[in-house]
């Protein structure tokens, strides 16, 4: 579905990914791993078009689309639950989730069935939310546009324990119903309950191409690559 | 009755200028920079509208052409010019400034330096009595058409799809774009919007202010007020600026008719030192 | 017989030879505002100046007339900067033109000390022939700014019966003199100014201004000038104050080129100048129909000044024989001359080189579905002292804002 091969991108004069490559198939939820600052985000910005490689090529449903505008790789099918969220704060929850709206399965009702918490927010501005219903909202809110594949960027990230598991319940329903997902994550115990395959990423490079047991079972691999 | 005309008056003013505010206001909002030329669509709307309704004695097209002719403009100032300098921010001010210059020296050039008014329609000259107090039916009109088209914008923006998603846009345009906002489309129609707006200020301004070189300038400044006094960005903050420097400066003018100026500059810096984004700034 | 044809064709030869070397031009710098908002009354000038030019085929005192046309842009400075090149590099015998008060009173020294006979078309600011007066300057367009206030201050109290009035008026030194010139007679002939309202010089809206006038007034005085004197009275008009309050002012705000825009606003308007378009006499009859059929339009007091100047000038010529060599000479031909055939009536200077002029009283009227200033009243043969004697009168200060003091206000 996401065929991710050898792309080279730049901040600036700063090179960030190093040939990295990688692919999802349908169905899959696919994870990459890594420690801070190794091109993660690089990774998911370089996908949706925020900040396209200037070498290598991005297809999706076997057409590239790293040339395209970010709307237009949107529109294709992929819905973006950013790093540190960027719920839109002048927005009502409601507005937030309607901006995003396409036609398809998921709608107001069906967002706000996955997370009930949504709907009794539904009339407050995005900037009156608490972390863990931003981190709802966007999701919800990526969900809205009927992707094929949802790309995830630490959702785990800043939450409590309790909330933690609140959104991997949700991710696991999704993956449930055969959604596609690309999880970057730090839990490291939240993403291999997920995840059919795994990456690890170490200096704009895949250092790790494996199964996600596999990683977790090896100590050693575990603490050279993620330092835990 | 004194006071009476004076605020009915100063409400007309700001009514006329929250049209011009109100556009600077949206184009700062999605391009995220001061248009200087903005003075210059009010100014251009004023002459070709005052040409065209003398020239075929119809108020109403010469309200048309000065709004398309300044939506046109502003479609190809963001297009051609600005959207290439997306980001930096000091090279779009300078361009909106030259903007500003060129067009002011083509206006004197095309419309010369010979002041012009517009005739009032028949249907909106003169007067409407209520007691004793005389007030002219076409400032009415400018009030009440004024409401109209701010109620029409805050009806848009704050209670349709497209309107949350221009707020969207106005918050994060990246993560809008993310999402399938088609952003760069959505700021050229902003961006033409606010310029067509100053364009209709222009036409509506003209039989009472009329239109002259300079008069691009003079609007500018008070647009700023308006802007600087409400806040960047902020729509209720606008509405309130404009009817401020509104009231202000007709106020001025008839107690202290020496200091006019003061009377809205002042209020202007002391907010400024108080809340430097304006009563409503974010 | 054949030596006699050969002859006559010589005689006709030399003499062809001799009609054909034209004598050395007088060389007439002119100097208005060509462009910016004062354009169209610098045309206007332009305009009346070239249809005398162009009656006399270009000739003044039957001398061919070099005429060289300079464009201030209404500014002192660049006004300077263009009557030096004339000076300098035209080497021009006379200077005429000049709207800008400030502008003349800038080029006096320079006049002077070159000894550059200058002829005022327009520019009224008093002291120009009042208080330190330029020697090489006389001014024959407009006269005196208070010069056509003083009779119709008296006009206001005697025949209009006026006892209270508020004035609103141009703050700058047009405004002032005026408005002070008018005090001055008015109470003389015991009226009172109870309010004065000054407005900033082209202002657009004068809502507020309005809003400020006494009600319990018989009269308001208005002194706006320019093309924004259509909205102030048609604001006037729409803030109610009309079917109360006469207005009567200055003749600029009914000017005719004014007047095509304006409606029913302005009728009934009484107004003085030295000039109308529909004044009765034979001189202004011709001169209306041929500025009209030259320019397509009715002349006004711009284009008067204009070819009056002109007229002016050439007699002035025509009386040192077309030389312009003696300066001071020429000054002194100007200042004995009478010129009884001016479209405005007889012209002659006072003691001081200012016009001295009838003074008409106008009223807008419409003939047919036009506007006009008909006049109501003449006084004849004002001078820019009035019915003071003159050195009386310069012992005061000139007209200002606060000259002469508003001694009823508020009461």
């Amino acid at each position: 579905m996401l065929e991710v091969s050898d792309i080279h991108t730049f901040y600036g004069s700063s090179h960030v990914l190093h040939g990295v490559s990688l692919r999802v198939a349908a169905g899959q939820v696919i994870t990459v791993l890594g420690r801070n600052g190794m091109g993660k985000t690089t990774l998911i910005r370089s996908i949706v078009g925020f900040t396209p490689p200037r070498r290598g090529t991005v297809s999706f449903r076997g057409a590239p689309i790293h040339g395209l505008r970010p709307f237009a790789i949107a529109r294709l099918g992929i819905g973006l639950v950013p790093q540190g969220r960027r719920i839109f704060p002048s927005l009502s929850v409601q507005e937030n989730l309607r901006v995003a709206a396409r036609p398809g399965r998921w709608d107001l009702d069906g967002v706000y069935a996955l997370f009930p918490r949504l709907h009794e927010r539904a009339a407050n501005r995005g900037h009156q939310l608490s972390g863990g219903e931003q981190q709802m909202l966007a999701i919800a809110r990526a969900l809205m546009t009927n992707p094929d594949l949802l790309l995830l960027d630490e959702p785990s990230e800043g939450l409590a324990p309790l909330l933690v598991a609140e959104v991997a319940r949700a991710l696991g329903q999704l993956r449930a119903q055969g959604m596609a997902i690309l999880l970057v994550e730090q839990n490291l115990p939240m993403a291999v309950g997920l995840a059919d395959h795994a990456y690890v990423l170490s200096k704009g490079r895949v250092v790790y191409d494996g199964s996600p047991a596999a990683l977790w079972a090896d100590e050693a691999r575990k603490a050279e690559l993620l330092g835990v | 009755m004194f006071w009476i005309t004076l605020v009915a008056n100063g409400v007309a003013f700001g009514m006329l200028l929250f049209l011009i505010g109100s556009g600077l206001s949206l184009i700062f909002g999605v391009m995220r920079v001061v248009n200087l030329a903005h003075g210059s669509y009010y100014l251009i709307g004023a002459y070709l509208g005052t040409g065209v309704a003398a020239a075929t004695n119809s108020f109403l097209l010469g309200i048309a052409a000065g709004v398309v002719a300044t939506m046109l403009l502003g479609v190809v100032m963001q297009t051609a010019f600005l959207e290439r300098f997306g980001g930096q921010i000091l090279a779009q001010v300078l361009l909106t400034m030259g903007f500003l210059l060129l067009l002011a020296d083509l206006s004197l050039w095309v419309w010369g330096g010979t002041p012009q008014i517009l005739a009032i329609p028949d249907a909106l000259s003169g007067s409407v009595r209520a007691g004793g107090f005389v007030f002219p039916r076409y400032r009415l009109f400018i009030s009440l058409l004024s409401a109209l088209v701010a109620l029409a914008l805050y009806l848009v923006l704050e209670r349709t799809r497209l309107g949350a998603q221009v707020r969207a846009a106005v918050d994060d345009p990246e993560m809008a774009q993310g999402l399938g906002v088609n952003v760069p489309r959505l700021s050229t129609a902003m961006f033409a919007l606010g310029a067509a707006l100053a364009g209709l200020a222009g036409v509506l301004g003209s039989p009472i202010l009329g239109v002259f070189p300079g008069a691009d300038l003079e609007i500018l400044t008070l647009a700023l007020a308006v802007v600087i006094i409400g806040g960047l960005g902020s729509f209720p903050g606008t509405l309130v600026g404009s009817l401020f420097v509104g009231l202000a400066d007709n106020i001025g003018k008839a107690l202290f008719p020496e200091l006019s100026y003061i009377a809205f500059f002042a209020p202007m810096a002391l907010i400024l030192a108080v809340r430097p984004r304006g009563l409503f700034g974010r | 017989m054949r030596w006699a044809l050969l002859g006559l064709a010589l005689v006709a030869l030399i003499a062809g030879t001799v009609g054909a070397a034209p004598p050395s031009p007088v060389v007439v710098g002119f100097v208005a505002p060509l462009t910016g908002v004062f354009a169209p009354t610098g045309q206007d000038l332009l305009n009346g100046f070239n249809l005398y030019l162009a009656k006399t085929q270009q000739r003044l005192a039957n001398r061919p007339v070099r005429f060289i046309v300079e464009d201030d842009q209404f500014s002192p400075e660049v006004a300077l900067t263009k009557i030096r090149k004339l000076h300098e590099s035209d080497r021009v015998h006379l200077l005429t033109g000049i709207i800008n008060s400030a502008a003349a009173y800038a080029m006096r020294g320079y006049i002077d000390q070159q000894a550059i006979p200058t002829v005022i078309a327009v520019a009224g600011g008093d002291d120009l022939t009042q208080r330190g007066r330029a020697r090489f300057l006389v001014r024959i367009g407009w006269g005196a700014s208070s010069q056509f206030a003083h009779p119709f201050g008296d006009y206001a109290a005697r025949q209009l019966g006026y006892r209270r009035v508020a004035t609103l008026a141009d703050d700058f030194a047009f405004g002032h003199e005026w408005i002070g010139g008018f005090q001055r007679a008015f109470e003389e002939a015991g009226g009172r100014v109870v309010a004065k309202i000054w407005t900033p010089l082209g202002s657009a809206d004068f809502s507020p201004y309005l809003a400020r006038i006494p009600r319990d007034v018989d009269a308001v005085v208005g002194a706006v000038v320019g093309p924004v004197a259509l909205r102030f009275v048609r604001q006037y008009q729409e803030f109610g104050l009309r079917d109360r309050l006469p207005l009567i002012g200055p003749g600029h705000m009914t000017d005719e080129v004014n007047l095509l825009q304006m409606g029913p606003e302005a009728v009934g308007l009484v107004t003085t100048l030295h000039y109308s378009a529909a004044l009765e006499n034979q001189w202004n009859r011709t001169f209306v129909q041929e500025y009209r059929a030259r320019f397509n339009k009715i002349p006004n007091a711009y284009a008067d000044a204009g070819y009056s100047t002109a007229l002016w000038i050439d007699r002035a010529l025509q009386r040192v024989g077309g030389q312009v060599t003696d300066r001071a000479a020429f000054i002194r031909a100007m200042e004995g001359l009478v010129v009884a055939d001016t479209p405005r009536g007889p012209l002659r200077l006072d003691s001081h080189g200012n016009i001295v002029q009838n003074i008409y009283i106008r009223r807008v009227e419409r003939v047919g579905t036009a506007l006009q200033n008909s006049v109501i009243h003449t006084y004849p043969n004002v001078s820019q002292f009035w019915t003071y004697n003159a050195a009386e009168f310069l012992r005061n200060p000139v007209y200002s804002r606060d000259y002469p003091p508003c001694q009823f206000c508020g009461r």
